[in-house]
């Protein structure tokens, strides 16, 4: 009796070992260099993820909480929709940005681009998504170690403005799991991506309005 | 050459004082014991306060922005953060006694909108730095308590009926320069007193006129 619960402990630690080498065999491998990267993220048409950013300050006893859901179509569409707090929403499309906020009357389109700030972010986003890092115009990117990029400002300019932006990739080849961005020592914004469904046929009204 | 820019600057005085509404007239006068009431709207202990704003600019431009502002009554220390909604920070200042920038990108990356920002913010939360010169009844009927402040302008703080509550800000020559309105609902917390206005609409007037309709998000009272 002792020596079948012996034989089942093992098989099952034997089962554990098999399970983890093969869930690393299928982790690791996709995220070592740009060009694995960019071939992992080549076969992605379409992403519809919903992400929840922290806003951490020194002023804030705790982190700004925001929640909202994106929509990326290949090469460089994106719909970036927060839901909570404040509904808003960034159409990007054909290389054109626009900005819809919900007021007292409505969701109202800004008359432009609130901050150029935010249109370099959505540019990143769509490079990012797209595994195009090294080909980014604005940043240097830096492979690291554990699916790590970090992202650091060509410009002094931009600098100013963003110090640098930390990207996990996912489990999941060409998925990104959190991004975050650093503004200075006591300033970061932190996205967290979940429920991400890949190449899932989406509208691509869903890129030119807001309805 | 002088003289035209001196009739210019004249000329755009006279249209922006133009459009400013004087001090409204106090029909009934009442005593001077009756601004207990006209305290009444303002915090008293630390908050930490996190806001929706609209912002309706000169030239018809609008923004929504959030607003954090962390504020203490009894030291008269302001902290402003302003951020998109996307958490990208435009603005970030602390007055306590002095300014203090530590993050202003174009275009809030001026002394002036700081300290207007401040201004406009010590209006909202903190009661009128001044003594109380006279409290009575206006022709509408609202109940108005008058302040001059340490800065020689007038606030009135007016409660209409229905408890609407407005504050108004004259400059020196009792033209109003700012208008605040505070909707009714509010949000209470255990063991607050001043339950805090869920909307505020400050407006204002003058050479450079704009409107903020703050929603707020989150109040929390802070060294409980």
């Amino acid at each position: 009796m002792r020596e079948d619960g012996i034989t089942v402990n093992r098989t099952r630690r034997m089962a554990l070992v098999i399970l983890l080498f093969i869930s690393g065999a299928i982790c690791i491998g996709w995220a070592d260099t740009w060009e694995e990267i960019r071939g992992a993220t080549g076969t992605i048409r379409t992403i519809k993820a919903d992400f929840v950013q922290e806003k951490h300050l020194s002023i804030l006893s705790r982190p700004f909480i925001s929640k909202g859901v994106f929509y990326y179509q290949a090469p460089d569409s994106l719909r970036w929709e927060y839901t909570s707090p404040v509904r808003s929403i960034l159409l990007m499309h054909k290389g054109g940005i626009r900005r819809y906020t919900e007021t007292t009357k409505g969701l109202v389109e800004a008359s432009r681009m609130d901050h150029k700030g935010m249109q370099i972010i959505l540019q990143e986003i769509a490079l990012w998504l797209g595994g195009r890092f090294s080909d980014d115009p604005a940043f240097d990117a830096a492979l690291k170690d554990g699916r790590r990029i970090v992202l650091t400002p060509k410009e002094k300019g931009l600098s100013k403005m963003i110090e640098h932006i930390d990207l996990m990739l996912s489990d999941t080849p060409g998925i990104i799991k959190s991004v975050e961005i650093y503004e200075g020592p006591d300033s970061y914004t932190r996205l967290e991506f979940l429920n991400a469904k890949i190449n899932k046929e989406l509208e691509e009204a869903l890129f030119r309005e807001v309805s | 050459m002088r003289k035209f820019y001196l009739l210019l600057v004249i000329l755009s005085q006279m249209i922006s004082c133009a459009g400013s509404p004087e001090l409204v007239p106090i029909q009934r006068p009442l005593g001077l014991d009756a601004d207990r009431g006209c305290t009444t709207p303002f915090p008293e202990r630390e908050w930490q306060f996190v806001h929706s704003i609209q912002a309706a600019m000169p030239g018809g431009q609008k923004a929504v922005i959030i607003g954090i502002t962390v504020l203490s009554p009894k030291t008269g220390m302001i902290e402003c953060v302003m951020m998109t909604v996307e958490g990208i920070v435009l603005f970030d200042a602390r007055y306590d006694g002095q300014m203090v920038i530590h993050r202003a990108l174009p275009p809030f990356d001026s002394m002036d909108f700081a300290r207007g920002l401040i201004d406009d913010v010590r209006l909202m939360f903190f009661p009128p730095g001044g003594p109380l010169i006279a409290s009575g009844i206006s022709e509408d009927g609202a109940s108005i308590c008058r302040y001059r402040t340490d800065r020689g302008m007038m606030v009135d703080i007016v409660t209409h009926e229905g408890h609407l509550r407005e504050i108004r800000q004259y400059d020196q020559d009792s033209r109003l320069v700012r208008s605040l309105k505070t909707g009714l609902d509010r949000r209470g917390t255990a063991g607050s007193q001043n339950p805090i206005p869920v909307r505020l609409e400050l407006t204002a007037f003058g050479s450079s006129e704009y409107a903020l309709t703050l929603d707020l998000i989150e109040a929390r009272e802070l060294n409980k």
